[in-house]
């Protein structure tokens, strides 16, 4: 089940109070009046200061189960408030959203491009997935698919997220290497057994 | 080859160099403004040498590069230190409410905007933090660094306190409101200990001595003078950063520092005599000190071994001088904080973070910086903080580091929201 934004707001607000143990979080705290009214289901997020590139003058290709440590392969950019970053054509960057999120152990979602983007060449988070026990800021995907270069701003809001109940609330939640992050991640590609097997 | 030859390449090299620097990613304004306004200083540097005539006398000559060879060894650190400014490593997101906040301290009354001060964060490889003060090609700069490994602590930016700390120290002009006090202080010293005294120095006190007034017996003490007061300075920052910061400011002390190298500065006052000095503020100001905060300094390895008997009683002088003049350090020090509208960090406040960080998340409405580093060093200090969530807990620090760090931005947008209505 989606949730409306509505009921995100309900639950937004059940952060402040005391006997919540596990509340849904988001910060800076969108504005709830507005998600109340809005009749959307999902909310949206803003882009924040961090970027990160690939070093691609370096390497000849991306070797996915030969892991070179991240520093290595990517180069960390700082946008501060009011500066612009431009986005080329064809060009690729991780970026962050501005909103560090908590996701409770009955909340899932999905990352979601904004339209009003997307229909000017920019798409935003291919890998959209967070799962619950999720805490921190999201890496987001972008890619600039139009012909003319796109300046973006950190604080503007740059995606949309879905939220999806889930039945279960059993273990901890998210284990993933990305959590409590305030940066873009690349993160591992992960071979499995099963793929390391096949392999032999 | 002409002797001003040299020094025109080696200091065209220098501008050049700098120019390049110019070419860098800037995450905030007061790097490129430091770079543009040292490159016209070196310039004007180099196109006086370029101006020699050719009748010049060769006195001059050798006087005006003895110049510019002084300000290319003094500032060539300094575009190192502001080409580290532009690395990613440092805790941007920390800049401008340390900005604000060193703007209200040293202009109090003037909206940051307006504030003459420009701060700039950048790293050092030393594990000394350093300021460089009076840097006459960049006025009104306030250069604050961080050992470079820890550059991306948020937790150690309490320190920047103890660097302010001489920033107020020059703009109140107290070396001058003190030199009087400081030398009633150590002429004191020297009265009661006359029998040391007459032993190391060829000078004796004699019942007419006037110390303050004989060039003879001033030749003899001046250095006692000049140590008490550069340890009066590094007591006063010591004062601010924790009156500033609160007790986050002893940890990031203790984490940087202790438990001490072996060997003695006479500019700095003894491990032992700062740890006292804080014990004695953090009482004035409220501030609550670790649990055997005294245990985590090796204040016994100061050996002044290596000094002369002669500097050995000078230092014992001035050590003791400037334990006179704490008290009005400290209230000093309370005084300026006081005047000006710095939020000072309260027991409420950081817990009401803290209850934040429990479920891995920033707080909103924070009211100043003090708290969130307060409260982050609290988690800091719990190693059973996350133990109900095993994966955070795994990577308690880093994840620390990125909350506090999170938390400081929120509290900046914050800060630009309310600005903008």
């Amino acid at each position: 089940m989606i949730l409306s934004a509505g009921r995100v707001a309900e639950e937004l607000l059940k952060a402040g109070e005391a006997n919540c143990e596990d509340p849904l979080i988001i910060v800076p705290l969108p504005n709830v009046r507005e998600l109340r009214d809005s009749g959307a289901a999902s909310i949206d997020l803003r882009l924040g200061s961090w970027f990160v590139t690939l070093r691609n003058a370096r390497m000849s290709h991306l070797e996915v189960d030969d892991q070179e440590p991240q520093m290595q392969l990517t180069k960390t950019h700082y946008v501060p408030f009011g500066h612009k970053y431009f986005l080329h054509p064809q060009g690729f960057v991780l970026g962050v959203t501005l909103e560090w999120v908590c996701l409770p152990k009955n909340l899932a979602a999905y990352v979601i491009g904004r339209s009003s983007w997307g229909r000017r060449g920019l798409v935003i988070a291919t890998a959209t997935g967070v799962h619950p026990g999720f805490r921190g800021c999201l890496t987001l995907e972008m890619r600039n698919l139009g012909e003319i270069p796109i300046s973006i701003k950190p604080g503007m809001t740059i995606c949309q997220l879905f939220f999806h109940q889930v039945q279960s609330t059993a273990g901890e939640g998210d284990r993933s290497m990305f959590l409590g992050r305030r940066r873009p991640t690349l993160g591992r590609v992960r071979c499995d057994q099963m793929a390391e097997r096949l392999a032999r | 080859m002409k002797l001003e030859q040299s020094i025109i390449g080696r200091l065209t090299a220098l501008v050049e160099e700098i120019r390049r620097l110019g070419e860098s990613e800037f995450p905030y304004p007061y790097s490129e403004s430091a770079l543009k306004d040292l490159r016209a200083f070196l310039e004007a540097v180099l196109e006086r040498i370029k101006s020699q005539d050719e009748l010049a006398d060769k006195e001059t000559v050798r006087q005006a590069c003895r110049v510019a060879l002084q300000n290319m060894v003094d500032y060539l650190p300094i575009a190192g230190f502001l080409l580290r400014s532009t690395n990613v490593r440092n805790a941007f997101e920390v800049v401008h409410p340390l900005f604000r906040m060193a703007a209200t301290l040293l202009e109090p009354g003037k909206d940051a905007k307006d504030a003459n001060i420009r701060l700039l964060l950048s790293s050092e490889w030393d594990y000394s933090p350093f300021i460089y003060r009076l840097l006459p090609a960049l006025p009104g700069y306030v250069l604050i660094g961080l050992p470079a490994p820890e550059s991306a602590n948020p937790l150690l930016i309490p320190l920047a306190g103890h660097e302010l700390g001489h920033s107020v120290w020059l703009k109140y002009n107290l070396q001058t409101e003190l030199q009087d006090a400081c030398t009633d202080a150590v002429v004191q010293v020297l009265q009661r200990r006359s029998q040391d005294y007459n032993r190391v120095f060829p000078y004796k006190i004699q019942p007419d001595t006037d110390l303050r007034r004989s060039i003879f017996h001033l030749g003899q003490w001046r250095a006692a003078s000049e140590w008490t007061l550069q340890q009066a300075e590094e007591s006063f920052a010591d004062f601010i950063g924790l009156h500033l910061f609160g007790f986050s400011f002893l940890y990031a002390f203790a984490y940087l520092l202790s438990p001490g190298l072996t060997g003695r500065s006479e500019s700095y006052p003894s491990s032992k005599a700062r740890l006292s000095g804080l014990e004695r503020a953090a009482q004035r100001f409220n501030v609550a000190v670790p649990r055997e905060y005294a245990d985590l300094f090796d204040c016994d390895l100061e050996d002044v071994g290596d000094l002369s008997e002669t500097s050995q009683f000078l230092l014992s002088v001035a050590d003791e001088a400037r334990d006179i003049l704490e008290p009005r350090l400290i209230e000093r020090a309370a005084d300026l904080v006081a005047a000006s509208s710095v939020q000072l960090s309260s027991e409420e406040e950081t817990n009401r973070i803290l209850e934040r960080f429990k479920l891995v998340a920033p707080a909103e409405h924070c009211r100043g910086l003090a708290d969130i580093f307060n409260a982050g060093w609290l988690v800091a200090e719990d190693p059973g903080f996350w133990k109900e969530l095993p994966v955070v807990h795994e990577r308690r620090d880093e994840i620390l580091k990125e909350l506090v760090l999170k938390n400081i931005e929120v509290f900046e947008v914050e800060w630009r929201m309310r600005r903008a209505i």
